[in-house]
């Protein structure tokens, strides 16, 4: 039986039912695909219909610029650019960040860490912050080497994130034939949610799939869902039971 | 009477959210489409969305244009043209989906535009049974028909699915007749050979 913690309505109306409400509040979730299956597109709706309704949202983007980012999702009709005016939605770039702090060399020391993880507090903190993607997280710990440090880093930043009362989506890229749901097997561990990004091929043809694999704190779908990227958003669909015998790749 | 006002006075008639499997012979395959969606727009005034699977949308546009039938209440989800290797850009009228096999896409986008038409009153035609199981086996084509025909009837959609001629799988043609309202078989019946 599942107690009665608050869940965090997503606003992507599928989701939400296949999570039963929504992410249970202070969860960390890792978000995790190959290229091309919509984690940024996701992450971001998650945040505009966070920010929506009223809860400040931010995009740490450590992969792409932020300015790019905001070129692609102007394309979605769910992006309302007007947010980020109201300062309610946060685009913020991580190598901005890593140079104000003087951390320019690519592997970060423990106090390199620490510093970053003051850094996220601060930011959080300051702008009453309630909903966090970090795009990605795999690209972070590429600078931190040593699993021991990963884990550290990931389940510091879990703890003081959900401490301050933020749910939090990480962002993992995994190559094509990873069986893992991360590159260093350590963010899974540490991560309260995992949902996993997928393509499947199907008599040639690539179809987008989503799966809720775990969710601390809800009881929820564990099945295969079709996605389709629309301009107003995601939409899921469970994937046909008869066509399951696809390759996922 | 004739096929067309026989077909139009039947679905004049028909209840607003009808579920209904459609049989008619091949040379009746236009008439059909074109007399059902006159009734609908033109007579009915719903919106619909119509999922060509047996032939390219634009091609189902033109005809629908030349009836003066208003082609800005229909939109179209059409399954054919990247299979054709033609250009599949979307339009203000028409969506596409890669190919025929991707069902759960032709459900999402099919979904998706009844969601955005503005009227009242929607319908969706699927056409038709017949070329979408040249691409799927009649398992995952009844799941597909099982899910997508309940899924519209809670939205209250008037929902059409078209089989022409007598080769059809027989399998999905009968959970049709189960979860459809009426099945409407216009066919003329079969001559009895030797």
């Amino acid at each position: 039986m599942y107690g009665s913690r608050d869940q965090l309505i997503t606003g992507i109306e599928e989701l939400d039912n296949i999570l039963n409400g929504g992410i249970p509040q202070g969860n960390v979730v890792l978000l995790t695909g190959t290229c091309g299956t919509g984690k940024t597109t996701i992450s971001m709706e998650f945040l505009v219909k966070g920010a929506l309704r009223g809860e400040n949202a931010a995009f740490i983007s450590v992969t792409e610029p932020s300015v790019k980012l905001l070129e692609n999702m102007r394309t979605y009709e769910f992006f309302d650019e007007t947010l980020i005016d109201e300062s309610k939605l946060f685009l913020l770039d991580l190598s901005v960040v890593y140079r104000k702090m003087g951390l320019l060399t690519e592997d970060h020391s423990i106090e390199d860490i620490d510093s970053l993880l003051a850094a996220f507090n601060n930011v959080v903190r300051a702008l009453d912050i309630k909903r966090v993607v970090i795009d990605s997280i795999t690209a972070i710990c590429n600078r931190l080497k040593e699993k021991s440090r990963i884990r550290d880093f990931i389940f510091n930043l879990a703890k003081s994130l959900t401490n301050q009362g933020a749910t939090t989506i990480l962002i993992s890229e995994i190559g094509a034939s990873a069986s893992d749901y991360s590159v260093y097997g350590v963010e899974e561990a540490v991560a309260d949610g995992i949902i996993l990004l997928g393509n499947m091929e199907r008599r040639g043809d690539l179809i987008r799939t989503m799966q809720v694999v775990k969710m601390r704190g809800t009881s929820h779908s564990r099945a295969k869902y079709v996605m389709d990227l629309t301009p107003d958003g995601m939409h899921m669909v469970p994937l046909l039971k008869w066509g399951t015998e696809g390759e996922d790749i | 009477m004739s096929f067309t006002s026989d077909l139009k006075s039947t679905l004049a008639d028909l209840p607003e959210y009808s579920v209904i499997s459609m049989r008619v012979d091949t040379d009746n395959y236009f008439p059909a489409i074109i007399t059902t969606l006159d009734t609908m727009v033109e007579e009915r005034d719903f919106g619909g969305v119509y999922v060509a699977s047996t032939r390219p949308a634009k091609a189902i546009l033109h005809r629908v244009e030349q009836k003066k039938i208003t082609a800005e209440d229909i939109m179209f989800v059409d399954c054919i043209t990247y299979s054709i290797g033609g250009t599949a850009k979307t339009t203000e009228n028409i969506s596409y989906v890669e190919s025929s096999t991707m069902l759960e896409n032709v459900m999402l986008k099919t979904t998706y535009h009844a969601s955005k038409l503005e009227m009242d009153q929607k319908f969706v035609i699927f056409d038709s049974l017949n070329s979408l199981a040249i691409y799927n086996d009649s398992k995952i084509l009844s799941e597909f028909f099982h899910i997508i025909v309940n899924k519209l009837r809670t939205k209250d959609v008037f929902t059409i699915v078209l089989s022409v001629g007598h080769d059809a799988p027989g399998e999905v043609e009968r959970l049709l007749d189960l979860i459809c309202d009426e099945t409407l078989d216009l066919r003329r019946p079969l001559k009895e050979e030797g």
